[in-house]
């Protein structure tokens, strides 16, 4: 189980976080929604400690940890139980498919090479992009990118993967290869939080649906109970905007 | 009237004053790895803003830049007897300035130029290295010292290659006022060719010739590295191959 407590973000005078509860247990997948600006990335990055809270709690591993407050080594023991999946890829392009996803493991986690490749080599095929470990990242589409970036952090074997709108920057063609990962990895158990838009991979792979609006959690429940009954007027109005010609 | 250009001069000439290039390259190379040693210093100190290191840095790299080089060289040649002698007096150390080679200030002077002009090319380059991935490698439980290995500084070595070249082609032209602290390398060597001779335009003809072709090769060999470095940005290797041999090639 991961829980995060009161979790409080400001840029200058903005209050971006205003106090984020949430509770995600093992082997559940999480999908964050809510309104540009409203502070999903910030949450996301905040955990992984990409970003440093101003206050704020996170139960990993039964240990709590201060996201305020944590020293270097801790911060390093966070990140080496999770892991991030970028919006654009992130991926290092001077290092091949194969070796952006051994780097991890290799200085990450102090694996050997040898076993590192193993483990690298079954995740590529996890994600179906173990033909191209010897291709540099520019030569790739978008949609093989994200999936070598999904690999990368697949590999690490995390408690708990984060997906910053994985889909986002993809063209229209490309995004369903790459929720079709993300599903399969659903199935196996992984525990991911994910923000996204993509409502209806929520629908068919969320367990639980979290709304973020101005900084607070707005509203959240069952994946189904959210997205087709909203109670909020705000989710509503939100999910009318998304998804215009669906009945929510 | 004897000749205005003597062509057979210039000929003799050539082997005499080329047996002193070793002496240039030294002082290229010992004050290429001062400054790329020093500039890398600097240069994270300001990307770091480690306090004093960075002030210190700063300063340092203000003054080089409006400072012409033999005014460094003359500096050094006069500065250092000075603050040994009076280390001397104040400590009693026994430090014997006379026993200084020419050399170490050649050394010293090109090297502390050359520092200050490639810390900006190193912190603009680092600089330039995607943000993006290096929280990548963050996120991914790399240390910082780990991810400025891996990942920040391959790539910005690429990124540097081409300035640094240019610095070291500016740094071998320097070479070329190390005589006036005595230093004797090819530029000393044709001068003294040209008196003995009184010949002066083909001794410098002479000379001109080895600085260009150096140069012209030190070029050839920043355009070369570069590319090699950046094969990662070329074309990907044919997929047939690949899926026939079942194997890939690393990057080591
Ligand atoms: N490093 C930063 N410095 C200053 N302001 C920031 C910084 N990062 C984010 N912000 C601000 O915080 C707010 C929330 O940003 P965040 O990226 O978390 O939103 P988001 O919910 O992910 O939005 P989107 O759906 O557009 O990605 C925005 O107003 C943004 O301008
Ligand atoms: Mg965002």
């Amino acid at each position: 189980m991961l829980r995060l407590e009161n979790v409080r973000k400001r840029f200058g005078d903005q209050e971006i976080l205003k106090g984020i509860d949430l509770v995600i247990e093992n082997g559940e997948v999480v999908v964050i929604i809510g309104p540009s600006g409203s502070g999903k990335t910030t949450l996301l990055r905040c955990l992984n400690f990409l970003v440093r809270a101003d206050e704020g709690n996170l139960w990993i591993h039964d240990r709590k940890v201060n996201l305020a407050a944590a020293d270097r080594k801790t911060i390093l023991e966070v990140r080496r139980s999770t892991a991030f999946v970028f919006q654009n890829y992130n991926l290092f392009r001077n290092k091949t498919v194969l070796d952006n996803v051994t780097l991890g493991l290799i200085k990450g986690r102090g694996t050997a090479r040898g076993r590192a490749e193993e483990i690298a080599t079954a995740a590529l095929e996890q994600v179906g992009m173990k033909k191209f470990m010897a291709r540099y990242p520019n030569t790739l589409s978008g949609g093989q990118q994200q999936r070598v970036g999904i690999a990368r952090a697949v590999a690490l074997n995390p408690d708990i993967i984060l997906f910053d709108e994985p889909t986002s920057a993809l063209d229209p063609e490309m995004v369903g290869e790459v929720l079709d990962v993300m599903k399969g990895l659903a199935g196996d158990g992984t525990t991911m939080l994910i923000v996204t838009h993509e409502i209806s991979f929520a629908r068919e792979a969320a367990d639980q649906v979290i709304f973020i609006d101005e900084g607070v959690v707005a509203e959240k429940g069952q994946a189904e109970e959210v997205l087709a009954h909203p109670r909020e007027e705000r989710t509503k109005r939100f999910l009318r905007r998304l998804l215009p010609d669906s009945a929510a | 009237m004897g000749k205005l250009f003597d062509f057979d001069f210039l000929l003799e000439a050539f082997p005499k004053i080329l047996r002193y290039l070793p002496v240039t390259l030294e002082i290229t190379f010992v004050a290429m790895i001062i400054g790329l040693v020093l500039g890398l210093g600097i240069a994270l100190s300001e990307i770091h803003n480690i306090p004093v290191c960075k002030q210190l840095g700063q300063g340092y790299v203000a003054f080089i830049r409006g400072t012409p080089l033999m005014v460094l060289i003359y500096l050094t040649y006069f500065g250092i007897p000075l603050m040994l002698e009076s280390l001397n007096r104040r400590f009693g150390t026994g430090f014997n300035t006379n026993a200084i080679p020419p050399l170490a200030y050649a050394f010293v002077a090109l090297g502390l130029n050359d520092a200050a002009f490639n810390s900006v090319a190193i912190r603009s380059a680092i600089e330039a290295v995607d943000k993006r991935e290096i929280e990548a490698a963050h996120s991914i439980g790399m240390t910082a010292l780990q991810t400025f290995k891996r990942v920040i500084a391959p790539q910005a070595l690429i990124i540097a290659v081409p300035n640094l070249g240019n610095q070291i082609i500016g740094l071998i032209k320097g070479t070329s006022l190390a005589f006036t602290v005595s230093v004797i390398d090819i530029m000393a060597s044709a001068r003294i060719q040209g008196s003995r001779g009184m010949r002066f335009v083909e001794v410098y003809i002479d000379v001109a010739v080895i600085y260009w072709v150096v140069c012209f090769l030190t070029g050839k060999c920043a355009a070369l590295i570069e590319r090699r470095l950046r094969r990662s940005e070329l074309t990907a290797p044919d997929e047939k191959t690949l899926e026939k041999n079942d194997i890939y090639e690393r990057n080591v």
